[in-house]
């Protein structure tokens, strides 16, 4: 009985011992080939740098250090998005796309089509820096299929949307419940401005998340021909799409109707006080100076901030908030206005 | 024991599975949109320092070349008796200002708030001591942004690493409420202007063999319980946190184990409030900090974390197998106290045993020398897979002589590393009974070359 289980342990032990030493010899003996080649690559980087930059120039293709070597194949890639990044030349993305097109095709469809999630995204993020719209049937493809991942469904979303692709806004509307805000608003940010208009034109049959991202868009690019939109959107119910009107009033300086405001300094929602404070500072709101010296005393801290912030774009504000450090009983104002006088004393841009 | 393997063998199953999906992922890329997007959130970072004087020149060095679009660094003069003020005054020109401070916490007194006047972004608290909670409290009151970063004084981050800990954050939604990051050890590596410029293992082997340790705890314990949402632990050298969440939770509470109690607070808020927020761990990320290289402050160390694990345990017990905390009250709660609190007091008790049989006869000598072999077998296998997970992922050792070293030292754990950590968590044990608190006193050396 003894004896066996020590035969079982001892195969144990060399079963184990085989691993570990298995496991040893794997990682170095990677680590020695892995450092072999990142020499290599680096040396032929160096070597043919110029040689790629001429081909970009020139377009002359024996210039393309290819043969059937995969470092070497790997470097020309790199280099090329090297230069997509920095070389804005409409000839130099147009040889780039076409060396894509000749020799990247197959291998980037390959790829999306692997079983390793990394290997799929590396793909996508290869088709995003050789423009490569011509695969746009791949992407679909992978799109519709049951395994993909949020965030490779996020990246052919991108993809599609920079390609100007017809299914989008179909695409966008029956996922946008899966994507973060960050996401939603990085695709329609890559959107081509027609595309976005044809999105806004469905604005009322569109998620509640869409519609912010949309109203985001509006104000981070300054489309002036969807105000109407914002000034649609101040005056209606829901609080959130309030709040990123005025957002996008305050981003844009688009002109405000000033009397439709008016009720928003006493709003129950202490952003929407915050946002219609900030509009009223940066649009220079007269008739609203003593709105904000009032919301100096808000209960809660962001609007006291915004409002002494505010106070300050006019310009009497370094005078409006020196009256309220002498005569303001309230110590939350003077607080603030102290602070910011001191900033702006010191030209700080805090 | 046979439990441990089996707990301790899924959760290396579950972060090689992890692990091998992201292999060779381009790393650049998914970043690039981050760092140009003027919707990456911004963050605070906050930097206690109570008595850092020899490194956190260093550390605020390596904070101001972080690769993020928009954040400030507060660090939190915690009463140092030292020159940490004087050091941060002279070097950073600092000038004082006057501030509202949003008093979100309770903490102990602010004596003066100063701004640098080279790096805008960069605020100093002079406060009376109250530990490093109070400290960090302090900071979230002064803070400005909704999310903020607690780090130590100590620590040298990677450029890109907050870009790396927050994308989840952004991409979430707001649904992870908190981040951390890996913790590698600085010691041996090459630092300069508070950046790492070549990493280099210690001679030591103490340093080595904490290297593996913290390997093995990041990469093979971390990404297995984040995965299912089972994480008690953001490390405090370097996570990331959302600012309302944590004010709602209460702040940091003064213990010793500040960090790993206020994400059990943090999940416990979660599921109180039904709420559908995550607690994750990125294994990218790396922070950089000092070990200590004498067993006399690190057995200190070990004592303090068994302490605040124990701490932790005890604060939250009323989760322990409640089924109304979901997986937290009955698996990470029962994992951490079965486990990794009372694994030492049972693996002590083993070595007694076999020590008191080697004298007494009662053993047969060939098992024992077998079953001794395995167990150094069986934990070099572990050390050396999240050896292969670290390749997988970050390759952060250069060197074919660094796995060499990795191994080798490795191979020795069970002679005596294993044992003195397993006798000084049971004396953290023993401290916690008799009612000891405190830190304990750590000397720095610092880990910046400059």
């Amino acid at each position: 009985m003894i004896e066996i289980s020590l035969v079982l342990l001892l195969i144990l032990i060399a079963v184990m011992f085989f691993i570990l030493m298995s496991l040893f010899f794997y990682l170095i003996v990677k680590k020695y080939f892995n450092n072999r080649t990142t020499r290599k690559l680096n040396d032929y980087k160096e070597k043919y740098q110029l040689a790629i930059f001429q081909y970009l120039q020139t377009g002359e293709e024996e210039l393309l250090p290819l043969a059937h070597d995969q470092e070497k194949f790997k470097v020309v890639i790199e280099l090329m998005i090297d230069y997509s990044t920095i070389l804005d030349d409409s000839y130099i993305q147009e040889r780039i796309s076409s060396f894509a097109k000749q020799y990247l095709t197959t291998y980037v469809k390959e790829e999306l089509r692997k079983k390793r999630w990394s290997l799929r995204m590396n793909a996508l993020y290869l088709i995003e820096d050789f423009h490569m719209d011509y695969l746009d049937e791949s992407l679909h493809e992978l799109f519709n299929k049951k395994r993909t991942t949020v965030s490779e469904k996020v990246q052919i979303l991108k993809l599609l949307a920079k390609f100007n692709d017809h299914k989008i806004i179909e695409y966008m509307k029956y996922v946008s419940d899966e994507l973060s805000d960050f996401s939603l608003l990085s695709i329609i940010m890559s959107m081509e401005e027609e595309k976005f208009d044809e999105l806004t034109a469905e604005f009322d049959g569109l998620s509640m998340r869409l519609q912010y991202m949309v109203v985001e868009r509006i104000g981070e690019q300054q489309l002036f021909k969807h105000q109407h939109l914002l000034e649609k959107l101040i005056i209606q119910e829901d609080d959130e799409l309030r709040i990123r009107s005025l957002k996008a009033y305050a981003t844009t300086g688009f002109p405000i109707d000033a009397k439709a405001i008016i009720g928003f300094f006493n709003s129950e929602s202490w952003q929407v006080r915050m946002m219609v404070t900030k509009v009223v500072g940066i649009q220079r709101l007269d008739e609203y100076k003593g709105q904000l010296i009032e919301l100096l005393s808000d209960k809660e801290y962001l609007v006291r901030a915004e409002a002494a912030k505010s106070i300050l774009r006019f310009k009497d504000g370094i005078e409006l908030l020196t009256r309220v450090t002498e005569e303001s009983k309230d110590l939350f104002a003077k607080d603030m206005a102290i602070e910011w006088l001191e900033k702006e004393r010191e030209s700080y841009s805090y | 024991m046979l439990m441990m393997i089996s707990v301790y063998g899924c959760m290396l199953f579950l972060s090689l599975l992890q692990i091998r999906r992201r292999y060779q992922l381009d790393y650049n890329e998914p970043y690039e949109e981050l760092l140009n997007s003027e919707y990456t959130k911004p963050v605070s970072i906050l930097v206690p320092a109570y008595n850092e004087s020899v490194g956190i020149y260093g550390s605020i060095r390596s904070l101001l070349s972080i690769e993020y679009p928009e954040f400030e660094i507060i660090v939190i003069n915690d009463g140092s008796t030292d020159d940490t003020l004087e050091k941060l005054m002279s070097k950073l020109k600092l000038i004082e200002v006057n501030r509202v401070i949003r008093k979100q916490l309770e903490t102990k007194h602010i004596k003066a708030i100063y701004r640098s006047s080279i790096y805008p972004n960069l605020i100093v608290l002079d406060k009376e001591n109250g530990g490093k909670a109070d400290a960090l409290n302090a900071g979230i009151n002064c803070s400005k942004y909704p999310y903020f970063c607690s780090l130590d004084g100590d620590s040298i981050i990677e450029r890109n690493a907050f870009l790396k800990v927050l994308k989840p954050i952004i991409e979430s939604g707001d649904e992870v409420i908190a981040s951390g990051g890996s913790v590698r050890i600085a010691n041996g590596c090459v630092i300069q202007n508070g950046e790492l410029v070549q990493i280099e293992l210690s001679k030591k082997p103490i340093v080595v063999m904490q290297v593996i340790e913290y390997l093995r705890a990041f990469l093979t314990g971390r990404i297995g319980l984040s995965k299912n949402n089972l994480l008690l632990i953001v490390s405090g050298a370097f996570g990331v946190f959302s600012k309302k969440w944590v004010i709602e939770a209460g702040g940091y509470a003064h213990t010793v184990g500040e960090d790993m109690e206020l994400v059990v607070r943090l999940h416990r808020l979660v599921k109180e409030k039904k709420a559908n927020k995550k607690i994750i761990y990125v294994p990218d990320p790396v922070c950089w900090t000092e070990a200590p290289e004498s067993l006399k402050f690190l057995r200190r160390q070990r004592k303090r974390w068994h302490r605040g694990l124990i701490d932790s345990l005890w604060r939250h017990k009323k989760l322990m197998f409640n089924p109304r905390y979901g997986s937290i009250g009955m698996f990470s709660m029962p994992y951490f106290f079965f486990i990794e609190f009372l694994g030492p007091l049972i693996e002590l008790f083993g070595y007694i045993l076999l020590i008191i049989s080697i004298f007494t006869g009662g053993i047969y000598l060939e098992f024992a020398t077998l079953f001794f072999l395995l167990s150094l077998i069986y934990g070099s296998i572990f050390s050396m897979t999240s050896v292969l997970l670290e390749e997988w992922s970050m390759e952060r050792y250069p060197k074919v002589k660094h796995l060499v070293i990795l191994f080798f030292v490795s191979l020795t754990e069970t002679l005596w590393y294993r044992p003195l950590t397993v006798i000084w968590r049971v004396e953290g044990i023993i401290e916690m009974l008799a009612g000891k608190k405190g830190w304990g006193e750590m000397v720095r050396k610092g880990v910046s070359n400059d």
